[in-house]
């Protein structure tokens, strides 16, 4: 066989199968439906052209040629027929046209009886360009172009007036206009073969036109199943991807007997002419061998364009579950269910939105393929609004379109199944999903699960907003046990500057200024305001340095800490609660830390935790003030890794507690009245920052805690 | 005079000592000065004062351990602490240890002293104010 020849074969035979498909799978799925059976039988007919078409062009003889192009013939008469009746159902028009439909079916059996009884529509078949055997057209075949041209053209003009008329509803003007444009190219792509019949072109062009008409066929068939429109590359997409996987099955079970040949007459050493069928069978086996890898790549790759993949939602539920419902980071809860539901129902876009800190906006906390991922919604945005007063669940694409503005706001966000997040009738947040990668919709089935997601995700959030209002109450409870220190650490400075002030005052009151000479007195004023100023400016810092510890927030901020600064800082909010323990802090910092990545107020509340915890250890053991000591190391270890350690001279954890020191609740010293978060909060926010904790205790020894954080990468 | 009474003032602020103490010496009372917890138990030691006003949170002892020290060598100093801040469960352990009150700071020159002369009248020592 020569190039073209293949060529044009493939496409035949590409085309005829799909339409042969798509006529029994559009049937199948609605056999009740006029619209589906027009179809079937429209589709049906191009495919028996189609597939006929192939064997004449291959065929063996030229009386064999003739044969077969008679039967491919008696497809092609039922075409216009066909074609004129399933645009009459789809713009319900076949009750007034019953008569037409009628007539053209007595029209295309009219053409077939001339085909079989006279030899007026063809009679022998002719090599067209490189082609061996192609209809030599009659005078009856010309009169059923004319014909065929006549109605398709009517067809046509019936979807481009039905279009222009439609004006009310958007979504079926999209959907004819769709319709109409593809009937254009696939009836264009149909024309080349007719171009062929009458020497107009070549064969390559033909089969061009071929696969024009596949598409044409996948492009309807999408519409009369969901009742919309591909997507024009999403359609050329799924074509190549079937055309794709045809011609890589082909080719392989071609390139297989071949080599089969070749290998058994090598194997026997002499040029024997093998049997084909033997041949054929053996390269069968050969596959049968390569099945389960060829078919888990075809399955990969019809699964991501072509078939949405069955995922199960049972375990989808659950793992999503494990992962979320155990967390209490936001930004990891929003960023795990994007990543999970990306993954299961392959999507291109996905989002979840949560108010944001003054609570009037939605904003983005974890999205995937949204390039503005700064954007937000007003609390009172229509897509918001429909979400928590009027329906949880907002889907585009139905038949039933949204309003305007609400699509509006979904298409700024690449939505089209948004999800509400409530929590006790209150929105707290929103799941937003955008088109599957395989272009179809979402069922029932995905919507029951993602409503449960959706529910999982609710208490999700409320934990982890909760979690972030204990990890402040627990740093306000720590900061009610730092009142001795603030107030001392206040105190000493206004007590020295207020002395030097009384005794001025009580100097002037008691008569002693008179000695002094006005200058004398001003200079000592003077001098004593300048102080005074200076210890506004001390006091106002150390105020400062308390009220940023208690400053309540919502949204980690990562930023590059210096590890020495921040453990300097820890101690100096505690240095005079630690002093009035007798407390010493032993420390050895190497100064030449790496920054570490991370939330300063975390790494603050992780660090001024673990000290609180070490000098509440040393209290309680009654140590003496030499062995009242709190050791605090800091270093950067070669695999990028920052070390800080802190031991105290403690009574010592028992080793059944060290497993559960960092639970939540579990405690040991409820006389103090601690909430048992403490340690718990601080594993939390370790991890948060991407580090480690452990911790390693001798009972009546003492304890040390070691974080580990990952160096920052620079 | 020999019947003056004698205060000794413990805080690591000298610049506060200084100025409460001039003030009190105005007022005709012996002062004793000591600017850290250690040399406020060597001066109470030997000078046996009436009263001894100590700062609780110092930076070489703090002010409990003084008052536990100065109790065990002259029990019958009046013993008050100054402080900035204190909880009831300290206030409880320094009294058990012989602290006969708190003054809060910062410290008021003048109702202080009225404060101390209640305190001496008392405990029968009576001082004589020659202002």
């Amino acid at each position: 066989m020569d190039i073209p020849t293949i060529n044009f074969t493939i496409s035949y035979l590409i085309t005829g199968l799909l339409l042969l498909v798509l006529a029994i799978f559009v049937y199948n799925r609605d056999r009740q439906n006029a619209l589906n059976i027009t179809f079937a039988l429209y589709s049906l007919s191009i495919g028996w052209w189609s597939i006929f078409s192939m064997f004449m062009i291959n065929a063996t003889s030229e009386p064999v040629a003739t044969i077969w192009d008679k039967i491919c013939l008696i497809g092609t008469m039922f075409i216009p027929g066909t074609f004129f009746h399933f645009i009459s159902t789809f713009l319900g028009y076949s009750k007034k046209y019953k008569s037409v439909i009628k007539i053209n079916y007595l029209i295309s059996i009219f053409f077939l009886f001339t085909i079989f009884a006279t030899d007026l529509f063809v009679a022998t078949t002719e090599p067209k360009d490189y082609i061996r055997y192609f209809t030599r057209p009659g005078f009856i075949y010309s009169v059923f172009v004319a014909y065929f041209v006549l109605v398709s053209s009517i067809g046509i003009c019936f979807l481009f007036a039905a279009m222009r008329k439609e004006s009310t509803n958007l979504f079926r003007k999209q959907q004819l206009t769709y319709l109409f444009w593809t009937s254009l190219f696939g009836y264009m792509g149909g024309t080349f073969n007719y171009m062929l019949v009458y020497n107009m072109t070549n064969s390559n062009w033909a089969a061009l036109g071929n696969y024009l008409i596949a598409i044409y066929g996948v492009a309807v068939a999408y519409i009369i199943l969901r009742y919309r429109f591909l997507d024009i590359e999403v359609l050329i997409k799924k074509t190549l991807v079937f055309t794709g996987l045809f011609s890589s099955i082909f080719i392989l079970v071609s390139l297989s007997i071949l080599m089969m040949q070749q290998l058994l007459q090598y194997l026997l050493n002499k040029v024997v002419h093998i049997n084909m069928w033997i041949s054929l069978g053996i390269s069968i086996i050969f596959m049968m061998l390569l099945y389960d890898k060829l078919k888990t790549f075809l399955i990969n790759v019809t699964n991501k364009y072509l078939f949405q993949k069955k995922y199960n939602p049972t375990e989808l539920i659950r793992a999503f579950s494990r992962s979320i419902l155990t967390e209490l980071d936001l930004d990891k809860i929003a960023k795990s269910t994007v990543e999970k539901l990306v993954e299961a129902l392959k999507l291109t876009s996905c989002a979840v939105l949560v108010p944001n800190r003054e609570g009037n906006k939605f904003v983005i906390r974890g999205s995937y393929g949204i390039s503005d991922k700064k954007m937000s919604y007003e609390r009172d945005a229509h897509m918001i609004s429909y979400l928590s007063k009027v329906n949880s669940t907002l889907l585009k694409n139905r038949e039933k379109p949204l309003a305007e503005p609400i699509r509006k706001d979904m298409d700024v966000i690449n939505a089209s199944a948004c999800f509400a997040i409530m929590i006790r009738k209150q929105l707290i947040g929103v799941l937003c999903l955008g088109k599957k990668k395989s272009d179809e919709d979402y069922m029932e089935s995905d919507i029951d699960t993602l409503l449960l997601l959706a529910d999982a995700l609710g208490v999700a959030i409320t934990n982890a907003l909760a979690f972030e209002d204990v990890r402040q109450k627990e740093k306000l409870a720590a900061i009610g046990m730092l009142a001795a220190g603030i107030k001392h650490d206040i105190g000493t400075p206004i007590n020295k500057m207020s002395s030097a002030v009384q005794s001025f005052l009580i100097a002037k009151d008691e008569g002693d200024h008179q000695k002094m000479s006005l200058n004398e007195i001003i200079s000592e004023a003077y001098n004593l305001l300048k102080r005074c100023e200076i210890t506004f400016d001390t006091v106002s810092a150390i105020s400062s340095k308390f009220a940023d510890f208690a400053r309540p927030k919502r949204q980690a901020e990562l930023e590059l800490i210096n590890v020495p600064v921040s453990i300097e800082d820890a101690i100096g909010v505690f240095s005079c609660e630690l002093q009035a323990r007798n407390i010493s802090v032993k420390k050895n910092i190497q100064e030449t830390i790496a920054p570490i990545k991370a939330d300063k107020d975390y790494m603050q509340q992780i660090l001024f935790n673990i000290i609180k915890n070490a000098a509440q250890a040393i209290e309680e053991a009654h140590r003496s003030k030499e062995e009242s000591v709190i050791s605090i190391t800091a270093k950067e270890e070669p695999e990028n890794k920052v070390i800080i350690e802190i031991s105290d001279s403690g009574v010592g954890i028992p080793e059944d507690g060290l497993d559960r020191i960092f639970e939540p609740y579990y405690t040991t010293k409820q006389e103090r009245g601690g909430t048992g978060l403490g340690l718990a909060i601080v594993k939390e926010l370790v991890e948060r920052n991407a580090g480690r904790i452990s911790v390693k205790s001798e009972l009546g020894k003492g304890t040390t805690f070691t974080l580990e954080f990952p160096r920052a990468k620079t | 005079m020999t019947d003056k009474i004698k205060i000794l003032l413990i805080d690591d602020d000298i610049e506060f000592i200084n100025n409460f103490g001039r003030f009190l010496e105005r007022r005709g009372y012996e002062v004793l000065k000591a600017g850290s917890g250690s040399h406020g138990i060597e001066v109470a030691e030997k000078e046996k004062p009436h009263l001894i006003l100590c700062d609780l949170i110092m930076i070489d002892i703090n002010g409990d351990e003084v008052l536990k020290r100065v109790k065990v060598s002259n029990p019958d100093t009046i013993f008050i602490m100054m402080t900035a801040y204190v909880d009831d469960k300290t206030k409880i352990k320094l009294k058990i240890l012989g602290a006969h009150s708190f003054i809060e700071k910062v410290v008021k020159f003048i109702p202080t002293e009225e404060y101390i002369r209640q305190v001496l009248r008392e405990n029968n020592q009576v001082h004589n104010d020659n202002n």
